[in-house]
């Protein structure tokens, strides 16, 4: 009966997990609601996000928005838009910042912060999960679809 | 290594307190090699006089610390500052500045830097001390060891063209640089001016192809080099038939004198990503108009990644033909009776030999990301040294260059802030 419950609350525990890593994966990537931009493409994303473009798709000079690295939904981010673990999105990013390539992105501690940011600035561009969309937000890209 | 902490103690408050605009950066590597030949002197690039003989461990040559400061002036301007400390012979503003530049991006396609930016002449030379932004625990040596030049003063100009999911970035840069080489007879500053140089980038997230080509003017005349050609010129004007001894001897003064030698560089390479593996080559070429030989390098290497740690091996390779002494038909029997006639020659031979570096490494390493702003490194190279072609290595006895099989273990920390 013991050996019964222990598993039930092993299986509990798992489902619970695998409900949250779900969720942290159902990320999308939001523009102000004021921003032209409607829709984007994956590389458009990923060449924004790793500073490879500055401008949205109509020439706009963009401002990407990130969360600091203990975050973990930027870990969830780059590695479905990138396909690599945040040591090696860090590597990468040293090597465009520390040659004075590109200016670094602005970083901010949470999702809440992100919004706070995103809503004030017409030019900025963050991602976040969906299910904290606002109604000053659009979603021009989703990592799911 | 006690500089090293008494710098981040002072370092780290500011990284936690920067103001609006500001952002405070930076970068670091401690570590240590360990090469077992008794003959020559592991070290990461000409401008270093130390280095590690006989597994004796050596800290300097692969520890360094970067600060990074970006602040931005208006939506279109920026100022950028970078201070490195990397075991400089002499510690002052000008030679620990790295970057100081300030940036005009009139539009997303063109941007304009002014000052003093990261020099680009071949794949990794911008970013080669910032070892947490490559895989290897160094660059390789065949190509990047006779590079000891770091910046470029002048101006450079960036025009982005995006097609679709493909990106062509060029650049012109024009400036000048200076840098020092080192050996055990001493250290000499050398200075390029009149560089004009381009740089070509084609490429996608998973994919890039680079060229690089640079021309440049020697400026700076070589201490050394002049007191061979002054010791020549005595005994030309002191020696009776000297011209038999050493037909043409202005010739070879001309041909060992540095300054105003044009010096080109020529880089062609790229990297291919997928899955979880990455490749990366390039093929390089240093050349001058008349007292160095062509130096031809280049590398292969192959990527693996895991979840957090990364496999690689290296393949890399240098070849310069030997400049034959014999070809400046010296009279070296009836030189030798003149006083100081033998040195002079030994001098002039190592000279003229002075970039001849002939030599290629295999190497075999793995990185370990203790977190996703640290990283451990360890590389074992095997590098056979032909007979006088070792010049990126530290020898105490620079005219006798016996051919050896040296082998290097590399371990160290880099890490971001």
């Amino acid at each position: 009966m013991a050996h019964l419950k222990n598993t039930l609350l092993i299986i509990a525990f798992q489902l619970l997990a695998f409900n949250g890593l779900a969720a942290e994966q159902d990320l999308v990537v939001v523009v102000n609601i004021n921003n032209p931009t409607s829709k984007m493409s994956k590389s458009q994303v990923i060449d924004l996000f790793m500073g490879r473009n500055i401008a949205f798709p109509n020439g706009e000079k963009a401002t990407p928005i990130d969360l600091i690295d203990d975050n973990h939904i930027k870990r969830f981010f780059y590695k479905n838009l990138v396909g690599m673990s945040l040591a090696r999105v860090n590597a990468y990013w040293s090597r465009v910042k520390f040659t004075g390539r590109v200016k670094p992105s602005v970083k901010v501690p949470s999702e809440s912060g992100l919004i706070q940011h995103m809503h004030s600035s017409p030019l900025a561009i963050g991602y976040m999960e969906r299910k904290h969309l606002t109604k000053q937000l659009k979603v021009v890209y989703a990592l799911n679809e | 290594m006690k500089i090293f902490l008494l710098i981040w103690l002072i370092l780290a408050p500011l990284v936690n307190a920067q103001s609006e605009g500001l952002h405070i950066s930076g970068f670091g590597t401690l570590g240590v090699i360990s090469s077992d030949s008794k003959t020559y002197g592991y070290r990461t690039d000409l401008d270093q006089s130390d280095g590690s003989f006989n597994n004796t461990p050596y800290y300097a040559s692969s520890s360094i610390l970067g600060l990074q400061l970006d602040y931005a002036l208006s939506a279109n301007t920026d100022l950028v500052f970078q201070s490195v400390y990397h075991n400089q012979n002499t510690l002052s503003l000008d030679s620990t500045t790295r970057l100081a530049f300030v940036r005009f991006t009139a539009n997303p396609e063109w941007s304009f830097r002014l000052g003093r930016t990261a020099v680009d002449l071949f794949l990794l030379t911008e970013y080669r001390d910032v070892g947490f932004g490559y895989t290897w625990a160094h660059t390789p040596s065949e190509v990047y060891g006779l590079m000891p030049y770091r910046y470029l003063d002048g101006v450079d100009i960036t025009h982005s063209a995006y097609i679709s999911h493909l990106s062509l970035r060029s650049k012109l840069f024009v400036g000048t640089t200076t840098t020092e080489l080192a050996s055990y007879v001493g250290r000499e500053s050398v200075k390029l001016e009149d560089i004009t140089g381009i740089s070509f980038s084609l490429e996608t997230f998973q994919w890039s192809l680079q060229y690089r080509y640079t021309s440049s003017r020697i400026a700076s005349a070589s201490p050394s080099t002049e007191e061979l050609a002054s010791g020549i010129e005595g005994l030309a004007a002191s020696v009776p038939g000297f011209e038999t001894v050493w037909p043409n001897s202005n010739d070879t003064i001309e041909r060992m004198r540095l300054k105003g030698q044009a010096a080109d560089y020529t880089s062609l390479g790229g990297k291919y990503d997928w899955q979880n593996w990455s490749a990366l080559a390039e093929v390089s070429r240093i050349s001058t108009a008349s007292n160095f030989n062509t130096v031809t390098a280049g590398y292969a290497s192959l990527i693996f990644h895991g979840q957090k740690y990364s496999l690689y091996s290296i393949y890399a390779a240098t070849h310069t033909h030997l400049f034959d002494v014999d070809s400046l038909g010296v009279d070296e029997a009836t030189l030798s009776t003149i006083p100081s006639g033998a040195q002079l020659y030994a001098g002039v031979e190592a000279n003229l030999n002075f970039y001849t570096t002939n030599q290629s490494t295999w190497s075999l390493g793995m990185r370990w990301n203790l977190s996703s702003r640290i990283a451990l490194k360890c590389q074992w190279d095997q590098t056979r040294i032909k007979k006088q072609g070792g010049v990126l290595w530290l020898n105490k006895d620079f005219a006798n260059q016996p051919k050896e099989t040296v082998n290097t273990l590399f371990t160290n920390v880099s890490f971001i802030f």
